[in-house]
């Protein structure tokens, strides 16, 4: 499990590096951060459960799927941007998006449990770990 | 902004606190220019614009995902600021700028003056 984790982790971290780069070789030139179509997203353990989330400004509930399979949570989204009708266009930097990502998590997760939450542009999730899966402080007999 | 110093090529953040630009879209129509920016993450008591002289500014305040000691296992999950600043032509009505921010997306109305308006001129004949 943990080297599953490892392996996209370093994969992850690889890209927001190059990510990171990339933003501090444009931002001098006024450009925006938001390049290519890779979310923000994080995720965090915060014992009992893991929280992801994702920037997704714009989008509805319908604009989201989310499912959860085991250790595995699978989040959809897509977003289109048109120029509103009437209108020239000066700059467009707001990209549409369709992504589909999948990340494995190091516990297994009760599926029951899983809440989703879409406030101000950003959805975060609520994973609860399985019982076995929850950190356990042991007493010395 | 009180926590930056002002320097010839333009501002650099004092505090610990990083700046994102957002992604901003800029549209115009006869009637006014139309900004609208991704702020995810920000409420309206958490988002400033304000306009000094032609300079617009933008900053949203983001709060952080989680506490410190929170083991993050992916991203970041820290608070930043989203921050851009706009120089608005002349021609903009200031005290009609108007805002609303939905579902972290902000959309600025500034309305151009009556004066600024483009206006046909209708031609009399003169017979």
């Amino acid at each position: 499990m943990w080297m599953t984790w490892n392996d996209f982790d370093r994969h992850f971290a690889a890209i927001d590096t190059l990510r990171r780069e990339m933003e501090r070789s444009t931002s001098r030139a006024g450009r925006s951060r938001n390049l290519g179509r890779w979310p923000e997203a994080t995720l965090v353990d915060e014992g009992e459960r893991f929280v992801f989330a994702v920037d997704v400004p714009g989008l509805t509930d319908d604009d989201l799927t989310i499912d959860v399979h085991n250790s595995t949570l699978t989040v959809t989204a897509h977003r289109t941007v048109a120029a509103p009708e009437g209108y020239a266009t000066h700059r467009s930097e707001r990209t549409g998006f369709e992504w589909k990502k999948s990340f494995t998590l190091p516990a297994k997760i009760d599926s029951e449990q899983t809440r989703a939450t879409l406030e101000e542009g950003v959805l975060v999730v609520s994973l609860v770990k399985l019982p076995e899966a929850q950190p356990r402080r042991i007493t010395i007999a | 902004m009180s926590n930056e110093i002002t320097s010839p090529t333009g501002t650099e953040p004092v505090a610990d606190r990083p700046v994102v630009s957002p992604a901003v879209d800029v549209y115009e129509n006869q009637e006014e220019l139309l900004i609208v920016a991704d702020l995810p993450g920000v409420t309206t008591d958490s988002l400033s614009v304000d306009l000094e002289e032609d300079r617009l500014t933008i900053v949203g305040r983001r709060k952080a995902l989680c506490t410190e000691d929170t083991p993050v296992l992916m991203g970041g999950g820290r608070a930043f600021d989203f921050k851009r600043v706009f120089t608005v032509p002349d021609a903009i009505d200031a005290d009609k700028i108007s805002a609303e921010l939905k579902s972290g997306v902000l959309q600025l109305h500034l309305p151009r003056h009556e004066r600024a308006k483009p206006r046909r001129i209708a031609i009399r004949s003169a017979s």
